[in-house]
C-alpha cells in the first residue's frame, strides 16, 4: 500500500501527515510538540502516560495522540481547557511520588549546576543530585507545561532500596514512573523479556520476575532500558554523576556491526556515556554490552602518551621525533621477507592501507595480516565463487528472511545488535536454524538446532547441499545451466547421507528440513556464518560450501537472502578489502610461501624467518591455542615495534612502542560487515600531546626512510587514494561519505524530549561498496541483476578433514556453551558484599554410556580438566547429548560480572569465547 | 458421536426415560448450594436411599438462583410429579426419603412443585420469587446437570444450532439477531448482530469470539450462574455466534479461582467434542469449530475485553488502546468478537423461536429480559431473569421481598463498583438500559446490592473506590496514581480526619481520570465517589465538618483492600514536603527572588 499524504490541522497549523502514523508521530514529524512520557519513537505507542491527549473536533473525548491514528482533514487542539487540566493533574499525580523538590524551591532560578545546596530539600528530593537532572524528561515537562506546582497532594517518597549490586548499571525505582518504555524496548526490540511489571495499580512498577538479580533475569546488559528512560530510574554506574559538556557521534568499534552512538564528553574531555543513535541506519538506536559500557579505556589513566624506546633493555619515554628516527633507522635493516605486519581490526581504513603500503613499498615484504584474522579462510570461498569476500546484504535486510541459518556463530555476543534482525525476523515468522554444537541464546530462540558431533559441522553442510540440490531438481529447476555444475554433482553424489547422519549424529529429519526452506525458492533464506570452532583446513571447505548452497539455490542477489561471512575485528572487512586493493589480479603464488599470516607469523618468528615484527593494537589472543609458539616467536625478534593505547604484555617487549589513538580521537573510515564504509570524526582531543593517527606516523617513518612520495595531509587524502586505486572504494570520497548524512530535523533545545531525541542531528549513513553515484536509492545488495553472471562456478565439493579432537588423554569433547537465562535451580545470586555474584552448581551434561564407561551416575561430582582449564561440576545425564561430548552452559550474568569487575585494559574487547576443546572427566577430589 | 441431530435428540429421549424410570433425585451444587451445604447432602443421599429400597438416580443440578432456599432438594416421581424442598439438610432429607418410600409427600419446607397432581402444593413458577420471572437463558439453569449432554439435549438443546445449521445462512442469522433487538449484556448494550456483522465483515481465515467470564464484580454472580448451571447454553449460542460470523475458534475465558464453573465448562466442552457438537463438521454440516477455556490470575480488569485478550494471550493483562478495535486486530491480531456469557446465553432461543418471539420480551428499545443478582441487606437474595420494562422497585420488593428485617432501602449499587450508588428513593427507575443511563445508573454486569439504612454511604464509598484501586492494573498514570488518592483522601475522610478542600479534590482527580484513562476502570473510577456526593452530600458534609459518623460505621478498621501506593515504610509523609510546601507558593517565590536579585 502505497503511503497516502494529506493535511491536517493541529493548533491551526496545517501539517502534512501520513496513513499509518499517529497525531502524535505527526506531529513530532512536522516539528510541533505535544508533551509525552511513555511514547518513544520506535516503540510500539502504549498510551499509558495521557500526557499527550488532546482534542479533536469532531471526536468525543480526550483521546492520546500518540495512539490515535491520523485522519485526512482531522482537526486538534492540543491546549484546550480540559486537556490542559487532565495534563496537569497528571504531572500532580507524578510529581507526588517522584522527587522533585528543586522544582518547588524558591532559588531554582538561582541555583547553579554545582551549588552545594544547604536548604529546605533534603537529599533525596532534589532534582540537583538526580544523574539525570539535565537529561529528565518528567522535569522538563512540568516546565515546559508551565503549570502551578503547588499541588494539594501529599508527598511520599517511595523509600525503596536502590539496586546497585548489578554490573554496569542502577536501578532507583523511587524515580521510576511507570511509562514502561524500558519493559518495552526490552521486549519488542531485544526480545530479552529480562524485566516487567510488578504489582499493580498504585504499587505498580518495574523488576526482574519475582524481584531476582539482573545477573539471572535474562539481561544480556545492552543498556536499552537506559537509554529510553525518560528519569533517574536506570542510570549508568560509570561516570554516574557526571555532566556533558558535549555530545559526539561516531562509530563503536567493538565489533564489526559498526554502531553509530553519541558520545557525551565532559568538561575534563572524558567520553562518559555511549548513547545509541536512535535514526543509524545500522543500529537503529540500538546497541549492546561492549558498545553502551565497554569504551572506558580511551579515558584510562594508564593510557601511553609518549613514544618509548628501549634502551638498555628498558623502556624509556622519547620525542616523537626520537622515536620515528630510531624506527626508521631500525626498519631499514629488515627490509624483505625478514618483515612482517600486522595491523589493528580497529585501524582505519586509512591506517590499513598505508599499512599495507608501507609493508609492501618501503619494507618490500607481503606479510601483512589483520591481527584479528583467526579464521582466515572465513569468506574465502564466496569470494572465490561468487567474487566478493564480503557480506551480500544490508543487516537489516534479515527481516525480510524467511530463513536465517546461523552456522558456527554465537551472534547475541559477538555481533549482538546484528541479532536484532534476526529476532524482528522471528518474531515475523521467520524460521531460524542454528547449526552448532555449543547451546547460545540463539540456539533458544531456533526453530531448529542442528547439534552435531564438534568437529562432524562441515559434513552437515555437505549432506544439506546433496538435499538442496535434490530437491531443486525435483522442482525442475534450471540449476544444471549454472557454470561448474557437472564437476559439482559429481562430486556431491559422493555424499552419503545415512553416513553423515551416523557421523554427526544431526537426525535426517532436520537436515531434510532445513534443505526444505533453502530449496524454497519463493521464500528468501540468509546465513550467517562464522568458523568459532572449525579447523583451518575444513574452514575453506565450509565456505565453498556456502558459496556453493546460495549459488545453486538461488538465496541470493535479492532482498532477504544474503550470506554474512561473520568477522570479529571492527574493521576487518576493511582491512580485507584494503589487502584487496593491493594483490587483486596479482600472482600472489610465487611470493606466499614467504607471505606470512597471523597464524604462522610467531611461529616463523621462532624458525627465524621473520626477523622483524610490527603490530598495531593488542588483539592477539595468546591463549585461544589458535595461534602457537608466540612467546617464544616474541622471544625470537630481532626487532618489535608494537602501536597500543596502554603498555600491554605485548607493547612491554616491544624495542619501540608508539601510542595509538582511539577511535574517539581520530578521523577515518570502518567498513562494516555490510560493506559500508563509514567516516568516524574524533569525539575528543587526544590527551596530554596530540597522538597522531597510526597511518601517520607510518607516514613519517616512511619519509625518514627516503620515500618521499608518503606524503598525505589528512585522511581524507589517503582515503582518496584507496579510492583511486581500489575498485571495491570506486567513487568513494569524504565529501560523498559527508553527502549521505543525514540531518535530522532535531527538536528544539527547550523541549522535553527523550535523551536519544536530543542527542540526534546527524546521522552517518555511509556508503555500502560498490559504489553507484547514479543509484538513487541504492538497496546494498550485492549481485543484483547480473552482476553475479560475471564468473560465478560451482565449486567440486572438496573432501573434509575429519581429525578427532580428542587423544587418550583427553577423550571426550568439551563443548561450553552460555545463555542469558538458566533454569531456577542452578542458579543463585549472592547479594553480600559489593557486588551481585553467581553463585551456582556448575552441571556437565553427559550422555549415559559415557557416563557408564567412566562409572558416573548422576549427582556425582567430578572435574573437567580441558586446554589449561579446570572445573568442577555435577554431573547430570540426557540422552540429547552425543557420546563423548560433555557440555557445560554457563550464564551471560557471569560474564557480564567478569567485565564489569575487570581492571583490564580494553576489556570488552576479550571476551573471552566458547571454544570447544577435548576434555577428561575425573572423579571430583574433594569428595 | 452423533451423526446429526436426529440422532442426538434419540439418544437424549432414551436417556431421559431412563433417568424419568425412577425416583429422579436433583440436588443444586452451584457455589450458593454448596455454601449452604448441598454437597453434605449429596453425600448423605445414596445411603438415605438405598436403606429404604427406593430405585432412584441422582443429579447434580446448578442453580436456580432462589439463594435463600439453598439447599435444594428436587424430587422428580415416576408418575410425573415434581416437587422441590428448601433448606434441607441430611436429617431433613431422610424425611423426605421416608415419605417417598411410603409413596407420600413430605410437606415441610416445600418450595414448589413443577408439576404435581396434588393442587394444594404450590407451583414453583407461582411463588414470590419466581412469579415475575421470564426465563429464556436461565431456563435449564437448577432443572439439569450441567455436564449432562443428553438432558440439555432433551430439554431442547442445540435446536437453535441445528436450525442455523442446517437451514439458515450466517446472514439470516446475523438478520434473527438484528430482529431479536438483542443488545450486549456487558455493560456498554452494544446491538448484538451489529457487533456480529463486522467480524462477519473481515475474511481472514482465523476469526474469534471470546466469552467474557471474568465477572469480578462484587455482587454479581449470573455469568458464573450461567456456566455452572447450563453451560450448554453458552457453547451453543457460542457457536451459533461463530457460524453467523464466520469465525474459527471460540475462548472461553474465565476468571481464575471460579472453580465451579471453570470445571463444569471444561467438562461441558469435553461432552460436545464427544457428540460432534463441536470440531469438525458440526451434526454432520461442513461447518467446524473449535472452543477452549482460557484462564487468568485474579485481575478485574482482565474483564476489559482488550486486557482479557492479553491475558488469553498470556500476557499482563492490561488493556491496549483503540483504534485498531478487536473486530479488525484482537486476539493474536486476529478478527475478533467479544461478548458477554448472557448476551450469548440468549442466542440458542433466539434462533430456535424466532428474533421476533425475543423482541416480543421488554421494552421498546431494551429487549428481551435481564439477568440481575440481589445481594446485600435484602430479603431473598438470589439471581433472577426478568423482563426489561419492570422497575427496580418490583425486583426489590417484589421478587426479593423488600430490605431485610423490614429496614428502609438507603441505597443500591448496581452494575458493579464502577456503576456509583443511587440512593433508596429512586427505586421507580424502569429496567431498560436507556432509562437507567438517563438515571444516571447502569445495569452493567447486573447485579443490585441493596444497603439499609444502617449503612454510612462514605464508608461505603470507601470500599468501593478501595476495590476500584485495588484492582486497577497500573498502566495508564490517571488510573494507577488518581486511584491511590482518591483512596487516601477517601479514607482519611472516612477515618474524620477529612479536610474542606477534600471534596474539590476528589473532584479534580476524579474528573482527570474520566478524561484521561485509558479504559473504562479508571473512566468510571470515579463514579462512586460523584454518585455519593450527588446523593449523600449532607453525609459527607457532616464527616467533613463535624467529624461524625451516624452510622458508627466509620473510623473503624477497614475491611478489604488497603494498598494505595508504595511509600515508606513509615506512615508519616517526608518532613521535606511540608517544608517545600510551605516555601513553594509562587508569590513567596516571586518576593524571594526580588529579594535575592
Amino acid at each position: 500500500m502505497a503511503e497516502e499524504s494529506f493535511d491536517i490541522t493541529i493548533d491551526g497549523q496545517s501539517i502534512k501527515a501520513k496513513t499509518g502514523q499517529t497525531v502524535l508521530q505527526a506531529a513530532i514529524a512536522a516539528g510541533l510538540h505535544i508533551p509525552y512520557l511513555c511514547y518513544h519513537e520506535g516503540l510500539v505507542p502504549y498510551g499509558a502516560c495521557r500526557m499527550c491527549v488532546v482534542k479533536v473536533d469532531g471526536g468525543r473525548g480526550a483521546p492520546a495522540s500518540c495512539t490515535l491514528p491520523v485522519q485526512e482533514g482531522m482537526v486538534v487542539h492540543t491546549s484546550d481547557e480540559e486537556v490542559t487540566s487532565v495534563r496537569e493533574n497528571i504531572m500532580d499525580l507524578l510529581l507526588a511520588e517522584h522527587p522533585h523538590g528543586c522544582l518547588t524551591c524558591h532559588r531554582v532560578d538561582l541555583c547553579g549546576p554545582s551549588d552545594i545546596c544547604l536548604r529546605h530539600v533534603s537529599v533525596n528530593d532534589r532534582c540537583i543530585t538526580c544523574p539525570k537532572n539535565e537529561r529528565c524528561e518528567l522535569k522538563d515537562t512540568a516546565r515546559h507545561v508551565q503549570m502551578d506546582l503547588n499541588s494539594p497532594l501529599e508527598y511520599k517518597y517511595r523509600d525503596l532500596q536502590i539496586e546497585t549490586k548489578d554490573p554496569f548499571y542502577d536501578r532507583d525505582y523511587n524515580l521510576c514512573i511507570v511509562c514502561g518504555r524500558c519493559v518495552r524496548v526490552c521486549e519488542e526490540i531485544r526480545g530479552d523479556n529480562a524485566i516487567g511489571f510488578t504489582e499493580r495499580a498504585g504499587q505498580a512498577l518495574v523488576g526482574t520476575s519475582r524481584g531476582t538479580s539482573l545477573l539471572e533475569s535474562g539481561c544480556e546488559f545492552c543498556g536499552a532500558c537506559l537509554d529510553v528512560c525518560p528519569v533517574g530510574a536506570l542510570v549508568e554506574t560509570d561516570y554516574k554523576w557526571d555532566k556533558p559538556q558535549e555530545v559526539k557521534s561516531s562509530i563503536c568499534t567493538n565489533c564489526s556491526v559498526g554502531c553509530q552512538m553519541n558520545y557525551e564528553v565532559n568538561k575534563r574531555g572524558k567520553v562518559i556515556r555511549a548513547i545509541p543513535e536512535i535514526y543509524s541506519i545500522v543500529n537503529q538506536g540500538q546497541a549492546c554490552y561492549k558498545g553502551k559500557f565497554g569504551f572506558k579505556y580511551v579515558n584510562s589513566k594508564d593510557r601511553i602518551v609518549q613514544p618509548l624506546l628501549k634502551v638498555k633493555g628498558e623502556l624509556q619515554e622519547v620525542s616523537w621525533e626520537e622515536a620515528i628516527s630510531a624506527a626508521a633507522e631500525k626498519l631499514s635493516k629488515f627490509k624483505g621477507h625478514s618483515y612482517a605486519a600486522l595491523t589493528s581490526p580497529r585501524g582505519t581504513n586509512e591506517d590499513q592501507y598505508i599499512f599495507q603500503k608501507f609493508t609492501r613499498e618501503v619494507m618490500q615484504s607481503e606479510s601483512v595480516d589483520h591481527s584479528s584474522n583467526l579464521t582466515p579462510a572465513l569468506g574465502e570461498g564466496l569470494a572465490r565463487i561468487l567474487g566478493n569476500n564480503a557480506g551480500t546484504n544490508p543487516i537489516w535486510d534479515l527481516v525480510f528472511a524467511k530463513t536465517i541459518l546461523v552456522f558456527n556463530a554465537n551472534i547475541t555476543e559477538d555481533h549482538n545488535v546484528l541479532a536484532l534482525p534476526i529476532k524482528k525476523a522471528i518474531k515475523g515468522g521467520a524460521k531460524l536454524v542454528v547449526i552448532d554444537p555449543r547451546e547460545v541464546e540463539l540456539t533458544r530462540s531456533a526453530d531448529i538446532w542442528i547439534r552435531p558431533v564438534p568437529g562432524t559441522e562441515p559434513y552437515v553442510l555437505a549432506a544439506v547441499l546433496r538435499l538442496v540440490h535434490e530437491k531443486l531438481i525435483a522442482q525442475s529447476h534450471p540449476v544444471s545451466e549454472i557454470a561448474g555444475y557437472k564437476e559439482f554433482v559429481e562430486s556431491i553424489q559422493q555424499v552419503d547421507i545415512s553416513h553423515v547422519v551416523e557421523l554427526t549424529k544431526v537426525p535426517a529429519m532436520q537436515l531434510e528440513a532445513l534443505a526444505e526452506c533453502y530449496a524454497d525458492r519463493s521464500s528468501p533464506a540468509s546465513v550467517l556464518y562464522a568458523f568459532d570452532n572449525i579447523t583451518l583446513p575444513n574452514q575453506m571447505v565450509c565456505d565453498e560450501f556456502i558459496a556453493d548452497l546460495v549459488l545453486l539455490s538461488g538465496q541470493i542477489g535479492q532482498s532477504g537472502s544474503g550470506v554474512f561471512p561473520l568477522r570479529s575485528g571492527a574493521n576487518d572487512q576493511g582491512a580485507i578489502d584494503i589487502n584487496r586493493g593491493f594483490t587483486d589480479g596479482a600472482n600472489n603464488e610465487e611470493n606466499a610461501a614467504q607471505k606470512y599470516t597471523l597464524l604462522n607469523v610467531f611461529e616463523n618468528a621462532q624458525k627465524g624467518n621473520v626477523k622483524a615484527l610490527h603490530i598495531s593494537g593488542d588483539h592477539i589472543n595468546f591463549s585461544n591455542g589458535k595461534i602457537n609458539q608466540v612467546t617464544e616467536g616474541l622471544k625470537s625478534l630481532d626487532l618489535l615495534i608494537v602501536h597500543d593505547f596502554s603498555l600491554s604484555p605485548l607493547a612491554a617487549q616491544a624495542d619501540i612502542v608508539f601510542p595509538s589513538a582511539p577511535f574517539s580521537e581520530k578521523t577515518g573510515t570502518y567498513t562494516n560487515l555490510e560493506r559500508r564504509v563509514q567516516l568516524s570524526d574524533p569525539v575528543v582531543d587526544s590527551p596530554k600531546t596530540s597522538i597522531p593517527s597510526e597511518w601517520q606516523i607510518l607516514v613519517s617513518i616512511a619519509k625518514q626512510m627516503g620515500h618521499p612520495k608518503f606524503s598525505y595531509d589528512s585522511a581524507d587524502q589517503v582515503f582518496e587514494e584507496i579510492s583511486d586505486t581500489n575498485p571495491l572504494y570506486e567513487g568513494i570520497r569524504y565529501s560523498e561519505l559527508r553527502a549521505t548524512y543525514q540531518d535530522i530535523a532535531k527538536p528544539d533545545d527547550s523541549l522535553p524530549v527523550p535523551t536519544q531525541m536530543q542527542y540526534t542531528g546527524k546521522v552517518r549513513n555511509g556508503i555500502i561498496w560498490p559504489y553507484d553515484q547514479a543509484a538513487q536509492s541504492p538497496d546494498g545488495i550485492l549481485y543484483k541483476d547480473n552482476t553475479l553472471a560475471n564468473k560465478p562456478q560451482l565449486a567440486a565439493i572438496r573432501s573434509i578433514t575429519y581429525s578427532k579432537l580428542t587423544s587418550k588423554e583427553y577423550p571426550l569433547i568439551f563443548v561450553p556453551g552460555r545463555t542469558l537465562r538458566l533454569d531456577e535451580d542452578q542458579t543463585e545470586v549472592d547479594r553480600s558484599g559489593t557486588y551481585n555474584t553467581v553463585s551456582r552448581t556448575e552441571f556437565v551434561d553427559m550422555n549415559p554410556v559415557d557416563a557408564n564407561v567412566l562409572d558416573l551416575k548422576a549427582g556425582d561430582e567430578v572435574n573437567v580438566a580441558y586446554d589449561g582449564h579446570s572445573l568442577e561440576a555435577t554431573v547430570r545425564l540426557m540422552d540429547s547429548i552425543h557420546e563423548g561430548t560433555i557440555s557445560s552452559t554457563t550464564l551471560f550474568g557471569e560474564l557480564a560480572v567478569q567485565l564489569d569487575a575487570s581492571s583490564e585494559f580494553d576489556v570488552m574487547n576479550k571476551v573471552p569465547g566458547l571454544v570447544v576443546a577435548p576434555a577428561k572427566v575425573t572423579t571430583s577430589k574433594s569428595k | 458421536m452423533s451423526k446429526d441431530y436426529k440422532e442426538l435428540t434419540a439418544k437424549a429421549v432414551q436417556h431421559l426415560a431412563s433417568l424419568e424410570a425412577v425416583a429422579w433425585l436433583r440436588v443444586g451444587t452451584a457455589i450458593c448450594g454448596q455454601a449452604a451445604g448441598a454437597t453434605n447432602l449429596l453425600q448423605a443421599i445414596p445411603s438415605l436411599a438405598e436403606k429404604r429400597n427406593l430405585p432412584f438416580v441422582l443429579s447434580e443440578v446448578g442453580c436456580m438462583g432462589l439463594c435463600y432456599a439453598e439447599p435444594i432438594l428436587d424430587i422428580q416421581t415416576p408418575d410425573g410429579d415434581r416437587i422441590l424442598y428448601k433448606n434441607v439438610d441430611p436429617a431433613l432429607a431422610e424425611k423426605i426419603l421416608d415419605s417417598l418410600a411410603k409413596g407420600k409427600t413430605h410437606k415441610d419446607n416445600l418450595l414448589g412443585a413443577v408439576t404435581c397432581k396434588d393442587k394444594a402444593i404450590p407451583l414453583l413458577k407461582n411463588i414470590p420469587m419466581m412469579k415475575q420471572q421470564t426465563r429464556v437463558a436461565l431456563r435449564n439453569a437448577g432443572h439439569i446437570d450441567p455436564i449432562d449432554i443428553f438432558q440439555y439435549v432433551a430439554s431442547g438443546g442445540f435446536k437453535g444450532l441445528s436450525k442455523a445449521l442446517n437451514t439458515m445462512s450466517a446472514s439470516e442469522v446475523i438478520e434473527e439477531v438484528t430482529k431479536s433487538g438483542l443488545r450486549g449484556r456487558g455493560g456498554a448494550a452494544f446491538p448484538t448482530a451489529t457487533k456480529w456483522s463486522f467480524l462477519a465483515r473481515s475474511d481472514k481465515k482465523t476469526k474469534y469470539i471470546l466469552c467474557n467470564c471474568e465477572e469480578g464484580d462484587p455482587g454479581a454472580f449470573n455469568d458464573k450462574g450461567i456456566l455452572e448451571s447450563d453451560p450448554f447454553t453458552l457453547i451453543e449460542g457460542m457457536i451459533i455466534a461463530g457460524y453467523a460470523t464466520g469465525s474459527s475458534n471460540g475462548v472461553i475465558f474465565i476468571r481464575h479461582g471460579h472453580a465451579g464453573p471453570i470445571e463444569r465448562t471444561e467438562k461441558a466442552l469435553e461432552a460436545c467434542y464427544e457428540q460432534g457438537i463441536l470440531g469438525s463438521n458440526i451434526l454432520g454440516t461442513d461447518f467446524s469449530y473449535d472452543i477452549e477455556v482460557s484462564l487468568t490470575g485474579e485481575s478485574y480488569v482482565a474483564g476489559e475485553e482488550t486486557a482479557l485478550m492479553e491475558a488469553v494471550e498470556g500476557k499482563r493483562a492490561m488493556p491496549r488502546f483503540r483504534p485498531p478495535f478487536p473486530a479488525q486486530a484482537g486476539l493474536w491480531q486476529q478478527p475478533s468478537n467479544i461478548n458477554n456469557v448472557k448476551t450469548l446465553a440468549y442466542v440458542p432461543e433466539i434462533v430456535a423461536k424466532g428474533g421476533d418471539w425475543f423482541a416480543g420480551i421488554g421494552t421498546e428499545k431494551s429487549k428481551g429480559t435481564a439477568i440481575i443478582c440481589l445481594s446485600g441487606d435484602i430479603e431473598r437474595p438470589g439471581m433472577i431473569e426478568v423482563p426489561f420494562g419492570l422497575t427496580i422497585r418490583d425486583v426489590i420488593e417484589k421478587i426479593g421481598g423488600g430490605a431485610r428485617n423490614s429496614k428502609s432501602i438507603k441505597l443500591l449499587q448496581t452494575g458493579g463498583p464502577l456503576g456509583g450508588v443511587l440512593s433508596g428513593d429512586q427505586l421507580d427507575i424502569v429496567l431498560d438500559f436507556d432509562a437507567m443511563a438517563t438515571a444516571g445508573a447502569i445495569l452493567g454486569s447486573g447485579g443490585i446490592i441493596i444497603a439499609d439504612e444502617d449503612t454510612c454511604s462514605v464508608h461505603l464509598t470507601r470500599n468501593l473506590i478501595a476495590f476500584c484501586q485495588y484492582e486497577s492494573c497500573g498502566k495508564c498514570f490517571p488510573c494507577r496514581l488518581g486511584m491511590s488518592h482518591l483512596l487516601e483522601v477517601i479514607e482519611r475522610i472516612t477515618l474524620l480526619n477529612g479536610l474542606e478542600s477534600d471534596k474539590a479534590l476528589m473532584e479534580r482527580i476524579g474528573t482527570s481520570m474520566q478524561a484521561g484513562s485509558l479504559c473504562g476502570h479508571g473512566q468510571l473510577g470515579f463514579n462512586p465517589v460523584s454518585s455519593a456526593l450527588k446523593y449523600f452530600k449532607d453525609e459527607f458534609d457532616q464527616h467533613l465538618e463535624e467529624h461524625v459518623c451516624q452510622t458508627n460505621q466509620c473510623s473503624g478498621p477497614f475491611i478489604g483492600p488497603e494498598k494505595t501506593r508504595r511509600w515508606a515504610h513509615h506512615t508519616g509523609s517526608s518532613p521535606t514536603a511540608e517544608v517545600s510546601d510551605r516555601f513553594s507558593s509562587s508569590q513567596i517565590q516571586k518576593q524571594w527572588i526580588s529579594v535575592l536579585k
